[in-house]
């Protein structure tokens, strides 16, 4: 499918500044984050070094003992299988419907789909903090009513993604589960849903890491709550209270950590997923 | 007894204004093998669906086993059905493919088994019971398609273009196959397909559609030697019918700018008022060097090599004619010929239906 490039220095020129681009920052994330006093305070006297002078686990060791950290990782982890779990839930039978039938009013819903993503998060934020506050909704738990919000969010993504999957899979498949016997809901649980499983769950690990990342809603959730909050606005806390560099840059990776690992792991799927029904 | 009957069947599909098919009848006896055969898009697959259930009747009644079929689900008809693409389940093995609409059907595991193990032999499957059909030929998914619709043991077995998607040999193979299968298992078959070498070698009866019409039934010899239509007459049979658009005027037969005087074979029908073209098949015509009453004049153009024989193609006018010739004994190119019938194999073609009629 890829034809080979021509190597020559203007090649590599561009692969190393693209290599650059992306690994500098977390080299920088990393140093900091095992960087003892000496290697980030130098009071001008020299410069910093590009490794620290002694490696140093104990910012990651302090973390651990934080106990608001465990609950924010512990927020973070459950806010984003929640929301996994709401999108797929909601979207995929929203996405079926879509990709099988045509009804009066289609094209509306579809372009006011998409369109919720048409505005900035941020001038959502109001109206949606107004809804969580002064509704029934405030009663929930905390990991619950980010959850719920960050299925906002991922709604349009889940149900465009799950679309494309499932109008990949052949209708014939459907008409001959009916013929062996299938109801409606029959095919689609045992012969549709498994052929489109490999790209529904990369709108699954879309899904967990928006969620993982979003800062705007969860910051105005959150941010008072007394139960606690999620990492990444646990970070602004942090940076609240203290502007240590080792400390922030431990706290930093340990969020970047599933993500890079996540992305490595499924980018295959996740090019799949996005680029199916792009292509037959 | 007629098995499934069709009464008048048709079908307008949502905001078209017109049927895609329509005033459809016909009766398929038990363990009858009957083709719907015609160019894409002339409703073939549309009637055989609304026989399986997966697209609604518009109007008239279907019978499937004596029971009025128009309402049943798909599940209730009790027929099987191999698609073109073969559906085949692609996440399960083979061995799940086939014994799928039994688990649905909640038949008991050990009868399952036994009707797999059937299956697998009959098909010549063993041995690939545990692969997925990403792991098998275009031969060997057709059979896993056709395994998991005979395990059901259906009243009625229908094939939407089963052979389409084979390579030429495979598709001769699995012909034989299919009417060998039929032979064994006795089994009602309505198979569509849009390639007339099939319909005639596979076919009890042939039922020709063209534009939403069923043109003509019957068995692949009636068919053949007496074609309702024009339509029916240049469709079935490979290489085609010759036609010849023209008139009679008089004792002639007017076409291509050419007068054919009339006799010899060449015999006018009752009515010649009507006659629109003039139609012979290509092993049907004799070539003659010298003028011959009712001869079609012409020139000796190329030669196409069959191997067994030979088609001579000659030009009469401005239209290429096709001659079946035995092997080696075509005329070079640019030779004056004269084109004749066999007695009582001419056609022709009368009024806006273009019915045929045969005249000796």
């Amino acid at each position: 499918m890829l034809k080979h490039i021509r190597t020559n220095w203007a090649w590599w020129l561009g692969l190393f500044v693209a290599l650059f681009v992306v690994v500098f920052p977390i080299y920088v994330m990393f140093k900091y984050s095992i960087s003892d006093r000496a290697s980030i305070i130098t009071g001008g006297m020299y410069p910093e070094p590009l490794w620290p002078f002694h490696p140093t686990t104990e910012m990651f060791e302090y973390l651990l003992s934080r106990d608001d950290f465990t609950v924010a990782g512990l927020i973070s982890v459950k806010v984003a299988l929640y929301t996994v779990a709401l999108s797929l839930l909601l979207g995929t039978p929203a996405a079926y419907a879509l990709a099988r039938f045509r009804f009066p009013g289609y094209g509306v819903l579809l372009f006011s789909l998409i369109s919720i993503r048409l505005f900035p998060d941020i001038s959502t934020v109001i109206p949606l903090v107004e809804v969580f506050f002064n509704s029934p909704l405030s009663r929930l738990p905390v990991d619950i009513q980010v959850a719920l919000s960050h299925t906002l969010l991922s709604l349009p993504y889940v149900i465009y993604i799950a679309m494309g999957v499932f109008e990949t899979v052949p209708k014939d498949l459907e008409e001959q589960a009916a013929i062996l016997g299938c109801s409606r809901l029959g095919a689609f649980l045992r012969i549709v849903l498994p052929v489109a499983a490999p790209g529904l769950a990369a709108g699954a690990i879309y899904t967990f890491l928006l969620s993982w990342n979003e800062f705007i809603f969860s910051y105005y959730l959150t941010f008072t709550s007394p139960e606690g909050t999620t990492l990444p606005v646990y970070l602004l806390r942090i940076l609240n209270w203290t502007p240590q560099k080792n400390l922030l840059a431990a706290l930093s990776l340990v969020i970047s950590l599933p993500v890079i690992l996540f992305t490595f792991l499924v980018q295959k799927y996740m090019r799949a997923g996005l680029t199916a029904g792009a292509v037959k | 007894m007629s098995h499934v009957v069709l009464k008048n069947v048709g079908k307008r599909y949502d905001r078209s204004p017109t049927f895609a098919v329509r005033h459809i009848d016909l009766e398929v006896a038990k363990g009858e093998f009957v083709t719907l055969v015609g160019p894409s898009g002339c409703g073939k697959s549309t009637t055989l669906r609304m026989v399986a259930g997966l697209e609604e009747i518009t109007e008239g009644d279907l019978y499937i086993g004596g029971r009025r079929a128009n309402d049943l689900p798909p599940k209730d008809r009790n027929i099987a059905m191999v698609f073109q693409s073969y559906a085949l389940f692609p996440h399960m093995t083979v061995a799940a493919n086939i014994v799928f609409g039994l688990k649905i059907k909640g038949i008991p595991p050990a009868e399952r088994q036994r009707r797999l193990e059937w299956a697998a032999d009959l098909l010549d499957l063993k041995g690939l019971e545990n692969r997925k059909p990403g792991q098998l030929s275009g031969g060997q998914r057709q059979r896993v398609a056709l395994g998991r619709a005979l395990v059901l043991e259906p009243e009625v077995l229908l094939l939407d273009e089963p052979l389409s998607n084979l390579d030429a040999k495979l598709r001769l193979k699995m012909r034989t196959e299919l009417k060998n299968l039929h032979k064994k298992l006795g089994l009602t078959i309505i198979y569509v397909t849009h390639d007339q070498a099939e319909a005639m070698t596979l076919s009890d009866r042939i039922a020709v559609y063209d534009q939403g019409r069923l043109v003509q039934v019957g068995t692949p010899t009636e068919v053949y030697n007496n074609p309702r239509t024009q339509f029916v007459a240049g469709f079935i049979g490979s290489p085609p019918m010759n036609f010849f658009e023209g008139r009679i005027n008089g004792n002639h037969f007017e076409t291509e700018g050419i007068g054919v005087q009339l006799g010899g074979t060449l015999v006018p029908p009752k009515q010649t008022a009507d006659v629109r073209a003039l139609g012979i098949r290509p092993e049907d015509l004799r070539i003659h060097t010298e003028p011959v009453p009712g001869g079609i004049p012409g020139t000796t153009a190329f030669v196409e090599l069959m191997g067994s024989d030979d088609y001579l193609v000659v030009q009469v006018g401005r239209q290429l004619v096709s001659v079946r010739v035995p092997a080696g004994t075509a005329p070079p190119p640019g030779v004056q010929v004269w084109l004749t019938a066999v007695p009582g194999k001419v056609y022709w073609f009368v009024g806006d239906e273009r019915l045929c009629i045969r005249a000796w």
